[in-house]
Formats: structure tokens, C-alpha cells, sequence
């Protein structure tokens, strides 16, 4: 048995099913990689030639900042200048034109520039500028890393959600947290590397947004849904877990029939192994989603006591991102709970939009930061929120605003990030990224420098090149670094 | 810039001469890297996007072209635009500096000042460009020759069959290629598998289905020495056999019933693509002719045709071209044209020559013979060629039809009828007829076009029955419930035989170089699109102006505003039924008779580009004095009765219209003649539509510097292509897309990948690796193979005998190898060769996603074994999003996988589950995954639990006096193609406890299913 490691990529000794079983630990991959090393038909099968797996945190290629992700994903593009990049030339020429053409937008129905509709204030030590939409968020400034110079490479939601997502505008990629479980793994036994929290809705792309490419199965995200029945056919249909049981055990004397009969065969003995995997989930999955024992301060923190009902469904899903991290997940993303509206997207009624989307999130992000913080977890789990463009500061009708890709704005805290600091400038219209323009490039590669991974090295190769998150761009931005 | 700058030029001639008049012309400086980056990063993009639309070509506006750059720096007779080192001194920074005493520039939009300091400091640092022709052509020093002496671009030569010791295992020439590296391994062979073993392999392998315990039986008591060979020729015959097989090549060709994107939208037809594959594959039709189908089955003079309906089956074929993403609103429409045949390219590419093209999209080829030309060059072909829901009915169905009614057009007696209209004008008083003559519409149809016609109305291109000759003046259209119409002017009418039959007309191609389209239609139920950069999904927000709905009976004007898509190129659509086109209409895809209703036209007599936004040159003169109108009124009817009319008669002819639709002429005999017409009509099917390609006009496209359409380097001609081998063959004037000439050149016996990467496919599905274990590159980044003379063998043999794949299936399941054991018993043959390369004994194998869910049902007796048609709706759960289908029955009505949708936004997540692929490009192998979701779906889906209780009704009924042990053996027999040991069936006892009820013996099926058994092969 041995791996054999692109030109470029570290090669290690390989390792004995006995250490992968014993060391990795990865919960599902553990068990692809298990397979992968089998030598049985899944290694010459796999659409990805020559894998190369980081293994654990031992095989970082500098050590790591966070061990974590989560992602705060703002479907449909929230506006800059009207959560965290004041721009009182808006103010200053509400009503006129921009004195600049304008780039061709989604709807090219440009109209005059638009002030925002919220007053900025300064917060926390370092001051940080936040706008009302974001009362709560603010308490947390001095955690916050602004980066006010995002760009996107497209205006459309889906390709820009791809782009976001797994650095490339077409569907088909890896998404970055599958590059992220595929390069170190996963700490949790029982529970998938990479975990989805859908908030109900599912962007613009569908679920390739959290598909794992060219990468085996096993490091796509894994969409929870809300409610009891998080994830499709968790629940077993005999009576109790005593017949269950019954039924597995004949399943498991015909398997042994079997191997008798066909000798050993790595491939199917990794399935039975997976098998066994399936069985326990149906447990660790509800004792997960199972809040009931939170303390009712920390349900208070995240909101769940809201009377607006989005609030609380952001909220549960917060709630659930921090109990992830802690049973060592390694990339959650949190998708946008409905708010009536059309997600982020405010191409018109851009006043209640976005109150409705931000009511729905502050006070459960704040919360969530807030807690990992009090826990010690916060250093070690990088948080991001963004989404996948922003918005422009001319009016599309009257209230609202089109796509940007050109300057936007998001923000990361914890994981080694400097905080209370604002990276990047866009002009000063809020329209162009032109101080620090920062690619979402950039962004992949130093959300994977934070985890200790040099986004050049973790390759995969896949129709005749060596593939990687950052394509073959992208820099560490290490001002971003605390 | 239009032709203010000539004036700008001519106001500062004094200017200009007087500084530097005399000095010789500056070049500029030799470009360093970063120079480059930044021409081609900041300075290009402003020039392409502001300039180079009206400066560029043979007749420049100003006579200054930015296209090539380089000529930009010549002296005109004015001056210099660009004169390096001094901006101050450049005509063309004046101008867009907006200085005094120059015209500004551009005219219509100025630039932001960032932007012109971004070309002052170009023009500043001595306005550096890239060396001519940097990126372009074969770039020289391009390692082409020698990228070629890699193995899979030397000549297919048939090696000779190696002889071997052990000739025992020798069954054909593939064991001796085999058996020849296991002894040069000193590897052992392992003995043959067991009959239940072999026949469920082949079963599986070969129509995707496990075999019935019948099968299985009469193979057992088989004793004759091909009992194995007949059970492969009844495999080979099954139909069942083109649905597995299809299924491995719609991997390839990215197959998916939806355009993803924000809305994912339906692919129109898709599924007849499907069915022509599994039609193909179980007719076997020729390896090479199938390729020529793919990419030109809609050029070919003899198609192939379905023996019963006579559909035509090549045309089918070219579906595939359009199964890929689509999205409903770009920003840079060619932008997404670029990305959508970037993705046809890499479709192509991988999989008739498992060659990575797309990697040339920026640069050469970093690795293989493949220079950037090569790319460019295929993006010609692709883009000279067109989207369309093709008519599949062949002519001959309308044939009759046609004929009856052209007799019954002939059938009346012109000249009376000519006769009795004279009198119906000489009882008109002169008021009377002046009034009808002077309403606004004989304005709209008497005009004259105010604008450059894009092409004669007999250079665009017919599609279907309808349009397939164009109205002349004189003409009547006859048909139910319409009015008699007269055809003042040629046109193109969809109606003019009956408006039964349908049409598609399309425009040559033609760039849009003004700012308004004016075009002359009527119609009823008709549209029109303006396809720009071949970008099909016109809808709003952005592109809503480009289709719209004609339904307006006499002729009028129409104007579109083409300004925001001026500089690039388009052609115009006519239809005259409501065929939805992607992305109008979203799901479910809409029944037939929704979108072919048969009794809509269209027609349309003028189509021209202007820079006015007033359609006719001028408004019409009063008609005259009623004595001349009369005079020339009854001239056009004496010419018309004796069938004589021309174009010269387009005002008498206009006007006897006029009196026709105002009723106030004898309508005998033709109400009678339109009422026979309207029977024939009756009778006229609607066309059955299909997804398929046609060919616009040829166009070559130019190279895009990085990849990026806003930097255009040199032109890329069309099948001048390196990884064709005809990188330097002159071309001859290709008509079309040049995607005849294309197949022909791939589907060729003497390129050396074709068939040697098909052959390597189909050993991959049989033995689980191919040959090339990378089945999609066979380029220097992809594998080497592990027994070339075997590659090479296959390659030749496969050519030889006619490109048959059921011959080379047959020929490998025949094999000694194929009937191997699996078991790794040989301790030192598995540490000699770990991973099996050498084959020294058979792999065991996963079942796919499709054999999973199709054996459960085949299993359980649930199978619907119906072949073709509409797909069914996917089971559905858990998801929700935009595009949302409606979801089908849990067992989806029990048809094979192959038949469920794929819509890709909202996958089936039982197949995702077992690695079924993301339809996004060419996937010759799939992953093979080992995931909890795999097992909890068996463990607990609802659908496994159904199936589980439908085979245990089965065995119930079926075998309802039978014993518990016979009960046993149906169900080990039904599943596994064989008997229960002695121990399984002991354990099965033990379980049933005495029981023998519905309950228990389901639980039974489903721990039959979760057995791992059930999805591995041996």
C-alpha cells in the first residue's frame, strides 16, 4: 500500500490501516481515506488522482491559528455602506448622479446615489464604526476584522456564490470547506467534517455551493436541516433500538458469511466499518441537536427567547455552530433563515430588507461570538461573515440597491485574526475596492494560512493539473493576521 | 468614436503639424513584463471597451485603429494619436481629456478620470505594448513536435500477440497480452470463478441488473462448452443493455435536465438525447459514426433515420452540445458565451479525445500538444454554430399535405376572379377608396426602409416545414380562419403555404455595428429573438428587449434599441409558434400541445441596422389623384391574373391588400378553396421537436489574450488544430461551423487517441480501472498505461472490426480475465502487485448509484422495465430553493434510474449518496465512496423499507406453500444469484424465530438489502 503524492505536494509514509483507524480519528473521512488506502478498487476509481491528505493537525504546514470555521454566510449580498463602511459622501449627494459611468450592472436600472437609510456609530475601544442594523454585533467591535475591500470576480448571484464558495464562478468545485476537511480532517468522530446549518434557505446554485468537486464524497457538506430530523434518514424505522439492533446483528453474521466466502476484501470491510459509523449517528446526531440542557442565559444570548421567530431559528443554528465546533467539527457553514424577504438581496424595499435580514442575525451572532469568547473557543475558531457581493450606492428605483462585486465588505473575528481593525478602503462612494483590494482568492488563501495549511501545497489532481481552492491565484493577506 | 475625431483631427492640423510636424515617428519602447500586465490588465480593457469598436477594421473611423494596437501609433495625415512619452502631445489624451479645441472622446460617454489617468501614465511611461503577436498563433519556440513523441500521440500499430508459457489462461488476445506482464511480473493467474459468481458479474456489467434466479438456473444446468458465451450474446441482445451502457456515456456528456443558475430552468428535450444513446448503444451503432453524429448529425446528407417514424435519429445526437450550465441574465453577455463554450470545449475535449483543451483557454498548453490556437480555433466552430429545438419529423410526413394544397391553391380561376375584383373597385367611389388607401398601416407597408439591410431574406437559413420558400409578390395566403392575404413584396411568411406548418428562420450573422434594428412583421402568435453572442436565454431583467411576441396581422414597423450590444455579433430568430426558449418558462417543462399550437405565423419583409431610431426613411406621399390610383390599381390586376407580377407591383399589390382585408372584394371562389385547404390542414401533425445544434454562419474567432474577451489577439481559422494534426493543412473555404470537417478528423481510424481512448472506456467499466486509469487524459499530466500493446491491440482491433462496441464487449467478457476469481488468496501475488495493475485476479467492485437503486427494484419485483420517454421526477426530500421541482413517488413509478430526471440544483440525494456524478463535465471514472449516507440510506429510507415489503409480498405470494427454506432460497437466489450456505440460511431461521409473517420476512428483505453483498460484486 502507498499514496502516491503529486509533483508538488509532500509525500508522507504511508500509514497501516491499523494508524488510520487508530490516529486520524476523522469521523468520515477518516473512513474515505481508510478506503482510498484499501487498495482495493476505490483508490484506481476515485475522479481524483494522487490524493494527498494533510493528516491531523500533525501534518500542518506552519502551525495553525484556529482549528475552526464558521461561516456566516449572508445570502444575497448585503450592502456595505450601510452596515460596516460609512460613506458620508452618500450623504453629501443624496439624489445626484455618480460622477463616474457606471459598470453594467444585473438589472442596469441605475438611478441617483442613495444615502444610507442608517445612522453609523463608533464602537468599543477601537471604535469601530458599525451601523443600527447591527446594535448587537457592535458590543463585539473589538473582535471584529473588518475587510472593507472585498471583490468578486462576478455580478450574478449564482456564479458569484460558486466564486465564494469554491473559488471558481462554474459549478462543479470543492467547496472551500471540503478543501478545508479534505486538507486536515475532522476531530469529530461520529459527525461529518463539514456541516451545512441550512437556516431554510438554500442559495442561489443549490447544494453545489456545498459540494465536494473533484473530491470524494465524503467532504461535502453535510446539509442539516432544522427541527428533529436534521439530516434524511437519521431515523430508524423499526420500533425500538433492541430491534434495530436484531436486524444489524443478522446483517452482520451474513457480512461475516460473506468475507468467509470471498476473503478478506479491504473495500467491504471498510463498509461494514461504515456501517457501524451509520448506526451510531442516529445517536450522536439528536443527543447534538438536543439544546434542552443549554443554560437559559446562554439561550438569552443567542436570542432564542427573540419574538421574532427568524431570530430565534438564526439562533438555534448559532447555538448549534458552537456545540459543532466543540465536538471538534471542523467547517460549519450557517445559511440565512427567511425572512419574507428576498435573502439579502434588496433590489428594492431596501429599508425593511435589510432591518428584517439584520434582526434576524445580530443578536445570534453576537451571542455566538460572545460565548465562544467565554468558553476559550473563540481564538481557536475562525468566524467569517460576508456575503457573496455587495451593493451599489446608487439607487436601483428608489430603495433600493443592485449588485456590486466591485467593493464590498466582510469581516472575520477569532482564529488568530487581528481585532478591532478595519482592512482596505473602497472610494469614496463605497462603489471600488481601491485601497488593499482584496480577491476572494486572497480570502481562501488566508483563511487556510489561519488553519496552518499553505493553500499552494494542498493540491489535488484532477483533468491533468494540480487543483487548487486558489486556482492559481491568491495571496496571505498577513495584515489581516493578529 | 465616430467621425467627430476626423474633425477633432482636422481642428488641430495646425497644432500638430507645427510641433511635431517633422520629427520622425516615436515607437514604443520594448515592453517589459510588468509593462505588459499593465497594458493588458488596465490599458487594453479601456481601449476594447471605448475605443475599439468604431477604431478598428479596414475602414477605421478617423482612419485610427487601436486594432492591432500597434497600428495605432502610425501618423495619420492629421497627426499622431499616441505619441509615447507625452501625453500632452498624444491627439487621442486631448480628446479624452475633453481638452478645448478637440472633439471629445468617446462621443457618447466619458471616461472617468481614473481611467484617463490610467492612459496618461501609459502613454507617460512611453506607451508600451506586448512584441506583435505574443500570445498568439503557435507561439514560437512552442514544443510541438516534441510534446508529440509522448506515447498516446504516436500512430495506433497493432502489436503482435505475445507468446507466453502458461497457455492454459490464453482464452484470446487479451489473456496473451495479459498473461505475458503477469509471467514478466512473475505474478500468478488466479483459477476461474464459480458460474453463480461470474453470471452475476456479467449480468450486472452488461445491462446494470442483477440476473433472475431463472437466469441463473438455466446457465447452471448450461453443460455445453458456450453456455458462458450465450448468456453474454443474450446480454449483449437485452435492451436493457443500452440503458447501462448509455448511463457510462451520458457521464461524459455532462447530461443534466436543467441550466442550474439561480433558477434552473429546464433544458427543453433533453431526454430524446438520452434515448438516442440507449438507441445507439443497443443498435451499435459504429463507434465513428456515432462521433459524427454527436458533433454534426445535423449536417449529414444521409442521416440515419428510425426505421418507423423516420425521425431523425444523427440529429439527436448533437444535443449534447447544449446540456451544460446556462444562466438567465449575464452581465457580459460574451463573458458567458465564453464560459459556456469553454465548457463545450472541455465536454469535447475529454471525451472522444480525452485531451484537457480547456487548459489552453489562457496560455499553450502547459503539458501537451496543445497550443492556445488550438482552443481558439474550436471556439470558431463553436460559436459559428446555433441553439435550436430542432424539427425532427421528417418531410416526408407533410409531404401530401403540402402537395393537396398547392393543387387546391391552383385550383380557381384567377383571371375571373380578376375580373369580378374589377368590378368591386369600379363600385368603390373615390372617397371611399382614398380613405382606405390613406390609413397609417399601407404607410408602415409601403415605406422604404430607412437603414442597411443586414442580408437578402434568401440568404437566412429554414428550419422545419413551414418557411421553406419565401412569399413572392402576387402570392395569396390561404388559410383557415384567415383572412385572404396578398403578397405585396418578397417575405418570409410561415403561413404562405398554411399556417399549420411550423418554421424557424434565422439571420446570417451579422455584428451589430448601429444602434437601432428596424424590422417589417406581421403575425399571429409569432416571435422574434435577437440572439447576441448565441445567447439564447432572452429574458429580463437585462435581455427581455431581444425576444418578443409578433401578433399583428398586416405589416408593421418594429425598432429595437441594440446600442448596449452594439460591437458585437448576433443573428435574428424568426418562429412563428410559442417553442419556449431556456429560461422562459420554468418548471415543469411544459406538455407538447402548450408549445406547438399549430395554427400561429409569422412573416417578416425587411430587417435592417440604422443609427435612426425611425424605421421609414420618410412618410408616404399623398396615393395621387384617384383616377391614376385606379389606372395602377388595374394595370398590377391585369399583370396579377396572368401571373405576372414582380417587386415593381409592390404599391398596386399593397393596395389591393388593403381592399381585400377591408372585405370589399368577392371573396368567391376562395372562402370554398380555404375551406378545402382547412380539411387538408386538419390532417397536418404537429412537429416533434428535439435539442439539437445547427450551423450559423462560419466565423472565426480571435485568440483571447489570457484568456479574457476583452483582449482579442489574432485570429484563431477555424480547423487549423494542432491536436487534429492539421495545425498547418491550408483550409479550403469552410461554408459553415466547420464542424463537419472537425468530426470527420476525430472519428478517423488514423488519430491516434480516438480509439484508443474509447477502448480504454470500455475496459475501465468492465475490469473498474482502465488501461489509462486517468480515461479522461491521456496527456502528460494523466496516467501511463499499464499494458500498452493490450491499449494498442484493443485501438486496432476495435477499428477493424467496423468500431463495434458490442464486438469489443463481447471480446473482453470472453476473456480469461474477465472470468477470474476475486478473492486475494495468492498471498505473494497481492504483495507483488497491491493494487492489482497486472490483473492476476478480478477486482471486486462497488455497484453504481443506477445498479443500486435498479437492482432494489429488480429485487423486489417492482421494476417497470418501459424503455424511453419523458423523464420521471426524481424523489425529492429535504431541499428547497429556487427551481424547487415537484417531487416524484417515492419508488419513482418503479422505472429504471436512467429515466429519472437530473435537475442540478436538486439532485437526487439516493444517488448523490452512492457517488452518483455532478453533471459539470466529462466523468469517464466516478468516485467510489464509502459514506455513512450510503448506509443510512440502506439502514432507513423510506424507500428501501417500501421495497423491502413489495419483495416480501413477492416471496409471499410466489412461494406461499413453499417452505421456510425454499422461502430462503428464492430470496438468497433473487438477490445474490445464488443459494444461502448452510449457515446464512441457519441465521436466517434463527431470526424468524418460527415466525412467518409479513412483518418478520420484510425485515428479512431489508437485512437482505443491507447486506453488504448486495452492493458489491465478486
Amino acid at each position: 500500500m502507498h499514496i502516491e503524492g503529486p509533483p508538488c505536494g509532500r509525500v508522507r509514509r504511508p500509514l497501516t490501516r491499523r494508524e488510520m483507524l487508530a490516529s486520524c480519528a476523522n469521523g468520515f473521512g477518516g473512513l474515505a481515506m481508510l478506503s482510498l488506502l484499501a487498495g482495493e478498487s476505490q483508490a484506481s476509481d476515485s475522479g481524483a488522482e494522487g490524493r494527498k491528505v494533510i493528516h491531523g493537525l500533525s501534518g500542518l504546514h506552519h502551525p495553525a491559528r484556529a482549528k475552526a470555521v464558521i461561516f456566516l454566510y449572508m445570502d444575497g449580498g448585503p450592502s456595505q455602506m450601510d452596515t460596516f463602511d460609512p460613506k458620508t459622501r452618500l450623504d453629501r449627494d443624496n439624489g445626484k448622479p455618480l460622477p463616474f459611468p457606471v459598470p453594467a450592472t444585473q438589472f442596469n436600472s441605475n438611478g441617483t446615489i442613495l444615502k444610507s437609510p442608517w445612522e453609523f456609530k463608533q464602537y468599543g475601544q477601537s471604535g469601530l464604526p458599525v451601523s443600527s442594523l447591527f446594535p448587537e454585533v457592535a458590543t463585539c467591535a473589538d473582535d471584529l476584522c473588518v475587510i472593507r475591500s472585498m471583490t468578486s470576480n462576478f455580478s450574478e448571484h449564482t456564479n458569484a456564490n460558486y466564486f465564494l464558495h469554491t473559488g471558481s464562478g462554474q459549478q462543479g468545485r470543492p467547496s472551500m470547506g471540503a478543501w478545508t476537511t479534505y486538507g486536515l480532517g475532522s476531530e469529530s468522530q461520529d459527525l461529518p467534517g463539514f456541516v451545512v446549518l441550512s437556516g431554510g434557505l438554500i442559495p442561489p446554485g443549490g447544494a453545489d455551493c456545498f459540494g465536494s468537486g473533484f473530491l470524494p464524497p465524503d467532504y461535502q457538506g453535510s446539509v442539516f436541516r432544522q427541527g428533529a430530523k436534521p439530516i434524511p434518514n437519521l431515523e430508524r424505522r423499526e420500533p425500538t433500538e433492541a430491534e434495530q439492533q436484531r436486524q444489524l446483528a443478522l446483517v452482520r453474521q451474513l457480512d461475516r458469511s460473506l468475507m468467509g466466502r470471498v476473503g478478506a476484501t479491504p473495500a467491504v470491510e471498510s463498509a461494514i466499518a461504515n456501517h457501524e459509523l451509520a448506526f451510531r449517528m442516529q445517536r450522536t446526531v439528536p443527543e447534538l441537536t438536543d439544546i434542552s440542557k443549554e443554560s437559559e442565559a446562554t439561550k438569552r444570548l443567542y436570542g432564542l427567547d427573540s419574538d421574532y421567530a427568524p431570530t430565534r431559528n438564526y439562533g438555534t443554528q448559532c447555538l448549534l455552530a458552537r456545540r459543532l465546533v466543540e465536538r471538534g467539527v471542523r467547517f460549519i457553514e450557517l445559511t440565512c433563515p427567511p425572512t419574507g424577504g428576498d435573502r439579502w438581496d434588496q433590489h428594492g424595499n431596501l429599508k425593511v430588507g435589510h432591518e428584517n435580514n439584520a434582526r434576524a442575525v445580530d443578536k445570534p451572532i453576537a451571542g455566538l461570538l460572545k460565548d465562544l469568547k467565554s468558553r476559550g473557543l473563540l481564538d481557536s475558531t475562525l468566524v467569517l461573515w460576508g456575503g457573496e457581493f455587495g451593493r451599489t450606492p446608487m439607487a436601483q428605483g428608489t430603495d433600493g440597491r443592485d449588485h456590486n462585486p466591485f467593493g464590498f465588505t466582510m469581516w472575520m473575528a477569532g482564529g488568530g485574526v487581528k481585532a478591532g481593525s478595519v482592512y482596505g478602503a473602497t472610494d469614496e462612494f463605497g462603489y471600488y475596492a481601491v485601497e488593499g483590494k482584496m480577491e476572494m482568492y486572497d480570502l481562501h488563501a488566508t483563511m487556510l494560512h489561519l488553519l496552518g495549511v499553505d493553500h499552494k501545497r494542498l493540491t489535488v489532481r484532477f483533468g491533468g493539473r494540480d487543483m487548487r481552492l486558489t486556482d492559481v491565484h491568491g495571496n496571505v493577506i498577513h495584515e489581516l493576521v493578529g | 468614436m465616430k467621425s467627430v475625431l476626423i474633425v477633432a483631427f482636422c481642428i488641430t492640423i495646425p497644432c500638430a503639424m507645427s510641433a511635431f510636424g517633422q520629427q520622425a515617428v516615436k515607437t514604443p519602447p520594448v515592453a517589459t513584463p510588468a509593462d505588459i500586465e499593465q497594458f493588458e490588465k488596465k490599458v487594453r480593457p479601456l481601449l476594447v471597451d471605448n475605443c475599439v469598436a468604431c477604431h478598428s477594421g479596414d475602414h477605421p473611423q478617423g482612419g485610427l485603429r487601436f486594432d492591432p494596437i500597434d497600428a495605432a501609433f502610425k501618423r495619420g495625415a492629421h497627426g499622431s494619436a499616441l505619441v509615447p512619452g507625452d501625453p500632452d502631445k498624444s491627439l487621442m489624451i486631448q480628446a479624452v481629456r475633453r481638452a478645448r479645441g478637440i472633439a471629445a472622446m468617446p462621443p457618447s460617454n466619458h471616461l472617468s478620470p481614473e481611467q484617463v489617468a490610467i492612459l496618461t501614465d501609459w502613454v507617460q511611461r512611453g506607451a508600451p505594448i506586448p512584441a506583435k503577436k505574443s500570445a498568439t498563433v503557435v507561439t514560437k519556440g512552442f514544443p510541438l513536435a516534441q510534446r508529440r513523441q509522448f506515447w498516446s500521440y504516436r500512430p495506433v500499430l497493432r502489436p503482435v500477440v505475445p507468446v507466453v508459457k502458461n497457455r492454459q489462461v490464453i482464452f484470446n488476445p487479451i489473456d496473451a497480452f495479459l498473461q505475458a506482464k503477469r509471467e514478466a511480473n512473475g505474478l500468478t493467474v488466479a483459477p476461474p470463478t464459480d458460474k453463480n459468481t461470474l453470471i452475476r458479474r456479467v449480468t450486472y456489467d452488461l445491462t446494470g441488473l442483477p440476473p433472475t434466479p431463472q437466469e441463473v438456473n438455466t446457465f447452471l444446468a448450461d453443460k455445453s462448452p458456450n453456455a458462458y458465451e450465450k448468456v453474454v450474446d443474450r446480454l449483449l441482445a437485452s435492451p436493457h443493455y443500452g440503458e447501462r451502457w448509455a448511463r457510462h456515456w451520458l457521464d461524459l456528456t455532462r447530461y443534466a435536465e436543467s441550466l442550474g443558475h439561480e433558477f434552473d430552468f429546464s433544458i427543453f428535450n433533453a431526454h430524446h438525447y438520452r434515448d438516442y444513446v440507449i438507441r445507439s448503444f443497443n443498435a451499435d451503432v459504429p463507434y465513428d459514426q456515432f462521433i459524427r453524429e454527436h458533433l454534426a448529425g445535423d449536417l449529414m446528407s444521409s442521416p440515419r433515420r428510425d426505421p418507423t417514424s423516420g425521425v431523425n435519429e444523427s440529429l439527436l445526437a448533437t444535443g449534447f452540445f447544449f446540456l451544460g450550465e446556462g444562466k438567465h441574465s449575464p452581465v457580459d453577455v460574451r463573458q458567458e458565451q465564453s464560459d459556456r463554450i469553454d465548457n463545450q470545449i472541455d465536454v469535447l475535449g475529454k471525451t472522444f479525445l480525452a485531451q484537457t483543451l480547456a487548459c489552453a483557454r489562457c496560455h499553450d498548453h502547459k503539458f501537451d500538444p496543445i497550443p492556445t490556437r488550438d482552443y481558439y480555433a474550436l471556439y470558431g466552430i463553436l460559436k459559428s454554430s446555433r441553439y435550436q429545438q430542432a424539427f425532427t419529423t421528417p418531410d416526408s410526413v407533410f409531404k401530401v399535405a403540402k402537395e393537396a394544397i398547392s393543387e387546391q391553391k391552383r385550383s380557381y380561376d384567377r383571371v375571373a376572379l380578376a375580373a369580378r375584383w374589377r368590378d368591386n373597385l369600379a363600385s368603390l367611389d373615390d372617397t371611399q377608396l382614398l380613405k382606405i388607401l390613406q390609413d397609417p398601416k399601407v404607410n408602415d407597408a409601403l415605406s422604404k426602409a430607412n437603414g442597411t439591410p443586414i442580408a437578402p431574406l434568401t440568404k437566412w437559413v429554414p428550419s422545419g416545414p413551414a418557411f421553406t420558400s419565401l412569399s413572392a409578390p402576387g402570392d395569396l395566403i390561404l388559410s383557415e380562419s384567415m383572412l385572404p392575404a396578398l403578397i405585396a413584396r418578397p417575405a418570409a411568411n410561415s403561413a404562405r403555404l398554411s399556417r399549420a406548418f411550423q418554421g424557424v428562420l434565422r439571420s446570417p450573422t451579422f455584428t451589430i455595428d448601429k444602434d437601432f434594428l428596424h424590422l417589417r412583421l406581421a403575425g399571429q402568435g409569432g416571435r422574434i429573438s435577437i440572439v447576441v453572442d448565441n445567447f439564447m436565454m432572452i429574458r429580463d431583467p437585462l435581455y427581455g428587449v431581444l425576444g418578443q411576441g409578433v401578433d399583428n396581422p398586416s405589416l408593421q414597423w418594429r425598432t429595437i434599441d441594440l446600442k448596449t450590444w452594439k460591437g458585437h455579433e448576433a443573428y435574428i430568430e424568426l418562429a412563428d409558434s410559442s417553442v419556449p426558449i431556456p429560461g422562459t418558462v420554468d418548471y415543469p417543462v411544459l406538455p407538447k400541445e402548450a408549445y406547438q399550437p399549430g395554427n400561429t405565423w409569422i412573416s417578416l419583409t425587411d430587417a435592417v441596422l440604422s443609427d435612426t431610431a425611425n424605421p421609414a426613411a420618410r412618410p408616404l406621399d399623398h396615393p395621387g389623384a384617384p383616377s391614376d390610383i385606379r389606372k395602377i390599381l388595374t394595370e398590377t390586376l391585369d399583370r396579377w391574373a396572368q401571373d405576372r407580377t414582380t417587386s415593381m407591383d409592390v404599391t398596386g399589390l399593397t393596395w389591393w391588400n388593403e381592399l381585400l382585408q377591408a372585405r370589399l372584394l368577392n371573396l368567391s371562389p376562395l372562402t370554398e378553396v380555404t375551406a378545402r385547404i382547412a380539411k387538408i390542414e386538419a390532417s397536418i401533425p404537429a412537429p416533434e421537436r428535439a435539442l439539437a445544434i445547427c450551423d450559423g454562419t462560419g466565423r472565426d474567432e480571435r485568440i483571447f489574450v489570457r484568456g479574457s474577451h476583452k483582449t482579442p489577439g489574432d485570429v484563431a481559422p477555424r480547423l487549423q488544430l494542432a491536436s487534429l494534426f492539421t495545425e498547418a493543412a491550408p483550409m479550403p473555404a469552410i461554408a459553415g461551423s466547420g464542424r463537419r470537417e472537425l468530426a470527420e478528423r476525430i472519428a478517423s481510424p488514423t488519430h491516434p487517441l480516438t480509439a484508443r481512448v474509447m477502448v480504454n472506456r470500455l475496459w475501465k467499466h468492465h475490469f473498474g480501472t482502465g488501461i489509462v486509469a486517468s480515461t479522461d487524459d491521456f496527456g502528460h499530466m494523466g496516467e501511463k498505461p499499464s499494458h500498452p500493446e493490450l491499449l494498442d491491440w484493443l485501438a486496432s482491433e476495435f477499428v477493424g472490426q467496423g468500431w463495434s462496441l458490442k464486438k469489443m464487449n463481447r471480446l473482453i467478457v470472453l476473456s480469461n480475465a474477465y472470468r477470474m476469481k476475486s478473492a486475494a488468496t495468492d498471498v505473494a501475488a497481492e504483495k507483488k502487485d497491491p493494487r492489482n495493475i497486472y490483473l492476476h485476479r478480478m477486482p471486486v467492485r462497488r455497484l453504481e448509484a443506477e445498479q443500486v437503486r435498479d437492482g432494489l427494484l429488480a429485487v423486489s419485483g417492482r421494476l417497470d422495465s418501459t424503455l424511453y420517454g419523458p423523464s420521471v421526477h426524481p424523489y425529492l426530500m429535504g431541499q428547497d430553493g429556487r427551481g424547487y421541482p415537484p417531487t416524484g413517488s417515492l419508488d419513482g413509478d418503479g422505472r429504471r434510474t436512467i429515466y429519472q430526471e437530473v435537475r442540478r440544483n436538486f439532485p437526487s440525494l439516493f444517488l448523490m449518496a452512492f457517488d452518483f456524478p455532478t453533471p459539470f463535465t466529462t466523468i469517464g471514472r466516478r468516485t467510489v465512496s464509502n459514506v455513512p449516507a450510503q448506509s443510512l440510506t440502506l439502514m432507513n429510507s423510506d424507500f428501501v423499507w417500501q421495497q423491502s415489503e413489495v419483495w416480501a409480498d413477492r416471496m409471499l405470494k410466489t412461494q406461499k406453500d413453499a417452505s421456510i427454506e425454499t422461502k430462503i432460497r428464492f430470496l438468497y437466489e433473487t438477490a445474490f444469484a445464488r443459494p444461502p450456505s448452510i449457515a446464512e440460511r441457519d441465521a436466517i431461521q434463527a431470526y424468524l424465530n418460527g415466525k412467518n409473517d409479513r412483518t418478520t420476512w420484510t425485515e428479512i428483505c431489508h437485512a437482505l438489502y443491507n447486506a453488504k453483498e448486495f452492493i458489491y460484486v465478486f
